[in-house]
């Protein structure tokens, strides 16, 4: 079954006089439990895409269905809602709270939905249990990253969307981070959207998507997958 | 949502020095507000209570004596429900070597049904007893039973104390002769009528009548046939109950106090909105990020706005809480020591609902507002950024040429004071406003001295007032230097149903120990003709320069030609040249000595020593001086805590640049001469916008302070500029503190981390 699915998305962001093109009618679509990268270089629209898709920005033009939900023609509100029900974020800052602990900060994401996980069984997902009391500054990019994650998991999301989740980590810890990802998606059929613009991580996907200024430049299947830790950069 | 909640408490706590700050200013604002506001109202209760027991007043005419027979007549006025007949006198008496002013009143030989006195130990007195003002007695260590020496026309009396009591018409003495009467320098004694007779040799006369009505929309009607009564005797002065000097003076002073009670809290929560503001819009700024990813997580614009609003909730929970706390007791301390100054037999403490509801409305809503302001910008933050991260726009003023020889770090505190044009702009408001309230309040202080110097200095400059007419008696002792006759009386100055009372001066030319001076400090000189008026008489009686008024005197109806009208400072008074008056008919009555002996002099007439009166009035100022020391205190502190705030959170917003800079290898020292730079150079301007905001309040207080009775000459002597400045500079020097500590304890890899995750 398709989650998401982009029908001719346009991105124009208006600059003053000048008009920045990011997106130049995007059609992806994005089966469940998928595990798909999005791989393209700088500038080329990659952010966009996924912050439209997960409902933080609207196109210009064209169409966004999440399942059959038209998410492009939701309001403002609505948007908040779908996103708090139904996607997760990794973001390739961590954006961790900085004065609440690890467990506080899955905490918060927990407490915006009906039905969440258990805090400390996804903190153990993530092996990070024994850490859940630390504070942020306590922590290395790679922990807070994980952290991160799970903050993502515990709303119990449709679609996990990550923007260069390990951009900022060295080459071991980010292959930790991507581990945890991959389980997840194996484990609990949980769909993952990731965008880089690391060639290595897209042998890890189940397909990757390559982006060139605001377009789809071809769509790749990997019938076998590698698997991170055979991963190297 | 509790999760967002423990993050408030957080920041509260991360931020505890500045949410204190903040939560200190409206603390201070609703103590203050709750606290002089209940006690006006207490005070309000307190003699209002107080004036309907005692059956204070509607009407009181005063005219040359009279027979008392006349009281059936006031009686038989239609709507009159009880008259009161009087014999006043002024006395002395000797307390512990020093001469005491008295004024002697009668009394019924059962208590009257006006101006009830307020018996407070002992009987109502009998035959040769008297009555004396409790707080006079309990001053000079008077008590019940004793005798008491008083001095009235060279005789001396000697009166039993049969007890102690108050009085409705005393319970602010405002008596024509002295500017100020301090309780213990001025006392009140209740006479009996028959002993009154004998005293002042006045035999079957009275000289005022007290009454109270039945209806006061009548008041005008009856106020006028009770003038009818009395008019063939030659009117002195007459009122109703609002124009009752105590009374008025009273009023006035509580006026002055119910307006202080709300422009100073006011004035603290308008700058406690903006302080909170800059604390919130820093802390708002600083979260951008975080903002963002609560946003993208799938918060709503609303709880996150909410979660803003906390702070500001928590503010004002902190604030009103204490505030109102602290306001029970300024009000019941407050409410003591204002009532400790009137001649009031107790006091009225309460809890006014209306004053704790007003009180908490406006603790939350000045932090509120203040949040109401950074939550636009809340909303306003787009949930992309979470993922594109965001920079904060500065703008760069490109002056480097200027700047060329200034060291790097140097350069960079000026950019720093132009880069963010709106926080500087709300530091250099919070450094002047620091000024007006340290300037403003210590102008106090120095107007106090001012008119000190003013009546002592400036307009009377003799050492003794003697009351004889024997000029060259006077003049004949040994140590006197100087000598001039002078005639000091009343006049009533009527026009179109309208009067004013004043004291009438006579003084002599070519003499410099009596001088007339205005407002501007422009010396003036007893005119050729006619007399000086001042200005607030014109003005209510529309007089202009040059008219021919009419007057009542002593010695009756006069017409009198207006030579000048001038605004005066202190006591407003009528002047007149003596020989002008000599020829209407007033003869000197009183002698202004330089030089002289105390002792010497005293055989002539009661003798009013200067040196004496000064350091009387001085006493009495010294009262008001802890009150301005601690409105000085206070304005200090709040001084401290706004520019506290706006500093630290100056440098605090600035933390990744400056552990960048200690990342390069700048030293702790080094950055702080930049912050002190860059601080001064904002407290430079603040203080040189601060003086003449300060002035202008200044210039307020003065225009609200006028009065009739009394014209407070409001100056910033030049030690008032030095000391603010000093005051401003180590306030401003200490609010570096904190910042200069946190960069020196700083680490580095935290700091950049927090920024770049
Ligand atoms: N808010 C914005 N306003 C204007 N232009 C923007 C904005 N956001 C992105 N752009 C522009 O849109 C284009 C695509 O940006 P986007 O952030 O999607 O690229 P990206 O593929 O994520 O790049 P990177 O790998 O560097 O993160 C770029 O040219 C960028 O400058
Ligand atoms: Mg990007």
């Amino acid at each position: 079954m398709t989650i998401l699915r982009f029908e001719n998305v346009w991105k124009i962001y208006k600059m003053g006089k000048v008009d920045v093109i990011a997106l130049r009618g995007v059609n992806i679509s994005i089966e469940e439990g998928e595990f798909v990268v999005v791989l393209g270089p700088s500038g080329s629209g990659k952010t966009t895409m996924l912050n439209i898709a997960g409902g933080i920005d609207k196109p210009t033009k064209g169409k966004v269905f999440f399942r059959d939900m038209e998410i492009s023609s939701l309001n403002e509100k609505e948007l908040t809602m779908f996103r708090r029900r139904h996607i997760g974020y990794v973001f390739q800052f961590y954006n961790l709270i900085p004065t609440l602990t690890a467990r506080e900060n899955v905490q918060l994401s927990a407490e915006l939905v009906d039905n969440p996980r258990d805090v400390d069984e996804v903190l153990e997902v993530v092996g990070l249990k024994h850490r859940a009391d630390h504070l942020p500054t306590e922590m290395s990019g790679g922990e807070q990253q994980r952290i991160a994650i799970a903050r993502a998991l515990v709303k119990n999301p449709d679609l996990i969307l990550c923007d260069e989740p390990t951009g900022n980590l060295d080459f071991e810890t980010g292959k930790k981070v991507l581990e945890v990802m991959r389980d997840i998606n194996r484990e609990e059929g949980r769909t993952f959207l990731l965008v880089t613009h690391n060639a290595v991580i897209a042998k890890m996907a189940d397909r990757v998507i390559h982006f060139r200024d605001g377009r789809v430049m071809r769509v790749e299947e990997n019938p076998e997958p590698m698997e991170p830790e055979e991963l190297s950069w | 949502m509790k999760t967002l909640f423990i993050k408030a408490l957080r920041d509260l706590k991360a931020q505890k020095w500045q949410f204190l700050a903040v939560s200190f200013l409206v603390f201070l604002g609703i103590a203050l507000f709750s606290g002089l506001y209940s006690s006006y109202l207490n005070i309000e209760a307190t003699y209002k209570k107080f004036y309907a027991q005692t059956n204070f007043e509607d009407i009181g005419v005063e005219f040359n004596p009279a027979p008392i027979d006349l009281l059936k007549k006031v009686k038989a006025i239609p709507g009159v429900k009880a008259v009161v007949g009087r014999l006043t006198a002024y006395a002395t008496m000797e307390i512990e070597g020093r001469e005491i002013q008295l004024k002697l009143v009668s009394i019924p030989e059962k208590n009257s049904k006006v101006d009830s006195i307020y018996l407070v130990e002992g009987v109502y007195p009998k035959r040769n007893e008297v009555l004396i003002l409790k707080k006079f007695a309990d001053l000079n260590g008077i008590s019940v039973g004793e005798v008491i020496h008083v001095r009235v026309n060279g005789k001396t009396y000697n009166l039993r104390i049969s007890g102690t009591a108050y009085s409705p018409e005393y319970v602010l003495i405002a008596e024509r002769r002295n500017i100020l009467t301090s309780p213990k320098d001025f006392g009140i004694i209740f006479v009996p009528y028959r002993l009154m007779e004998r005293i002042t040799g006045l035999k079957g006369k009275i000289t005022e009548v007290h009454l109270t009505v039945y209806y006061k929309d009548r008041i005008d009607e009856i106020l006028n046939e009770v003038k009818k009564i009395f008019e063939p005797y030659g009117l002195k002065n007459f009122y109703k109950r609002e124009d009752q000097p105590s009374y008025k003076l009273l009023r006035m002073d509580l006026e002055g106090f119910r307006h202080m009670a709300l422009t100073f809290p006011s004035l603290l929560l308008f700058i406690a909105v903006l302080a909170i503001y800059i604390l919130l819009s820093r802390i708002v700024m600083e979260q951008i990020g975080i903002i963002a990813v609560l946003r993208a997580l799938g918060y709503s614009k609303r709880s996150v706005v909410i979660h803003y609003l906390m702070y500001s909730i928590l503010i004002g929970f902190i604030g009103t809480s204490a505030g109102i706390i602290a306001g029970y007791y300024i009000s019941a301390g407050m409410t003591s020591a204002y009532v400790d100054v009137l001649n009031l037999p107790y006091y009225v403490s309460k809890i006014y609902p209306n004053v704790l509801l007003s009180s908490i409305l406006a603790g939350f809503l000045t932090p509120i507002i203040a949040g109401i302001f950074t939550a636009k910008r809340v909303a306003e933050i787009e949930p992309a950024i979470a993922m594109r991260g965001y920079t904060v726009k500065y703008r760069v003023i490109r002056f480097e040429r200027y700047l060329a020889r200034f060291s790097i770090l140097t350069r960079l505190a000026i950019k720093n004071v132009f880069r963010n044009p709106k926080r500087t702009l709300y530091t250099l408001f919070g450094v002047a406003m620091g000024v007006v309230l340290i300037a403003t309040s210590m102008a106090f202080i120095d107007s106090v001295d001012e008119m000190l110097h003013i009546q002592f200095e400036k307009i009377q400059t003799f050492d003794y007032k003697v009351e004889c007419s024997n000029l060259m008696a006077v003049k004949s002792l040994k140590d006197v230097r100087e000598a001039y006759p002078i005639i000091e009386t009343w006049i009533l100055i009527e026009r179109n149903g309208l009067t004013k009372s004043s004291n009438l001066i006579g003084l002599p030319s070519n003499q410099d120990l009596y001088n007339i001076y205005d407002l501007n400090g422009k010396r003036h000189f007893p005119p050729p003709e006619g007399i000086i008026l001042p200005k607030y008489i014109a003005e209510n009686l529309s007089i202009a320069k040059g008219e021919t008024i009419e007057a009542f005197t002593k010695l009756g109806r006069v017409k009198l030609k207006v030579y000048d009208i001038i605004p005066q400072p202190l006591m407003p008074v009528c002047y007149a040249n003596l020989k002008e008056l000599e020829r209407l008919g007033f003869r000197p009555n009183e002698v202004i000595v330089k030089g002289g002996n105390e002792n010497e002099l005293k055989k002539f007439g009661t003798v009013v020593s200067m040196k004496r009166l000064r350091r009387v009035t001085e006493e009495m100022m010294s009262m008001m001086y802890d009150f301005f020391v601690f409105s000085v205190l206070f304005g200090a502190s709040l001084a401290f805590a706004e520019i506290f705030n706006t500093t630290t959170i100056n440098i605090l917003e600035r933390k990744r640049e400056i552990a960048t800079l200690r990342m390069l290898g700048y030293t702790v020292k080094e950055i702080a001469v930049s912050l002190f730079i860059e601080t001064f150079l904002i407290g430079a301007f603040g203080l040189i916008i601060g003086f003449p905001m300060a002035l202008m309040t200044l210039q307020g207080f003065k225009m609200t302070y006028k009065s009739e009775i009394f014209n407070m000459p409001f100056v910033m002597y030049p030690r008032t500029y030095v000391i603010t400045t000093v005051i401003i500079i180590v306030t401003l020097a200490i609010s570096l503190v904190p910042g200069i500590r946190y960069i020196a304890k700083m680490e580095i890899d935290k700091v950049t981390k927090e920024f770049t995750g």
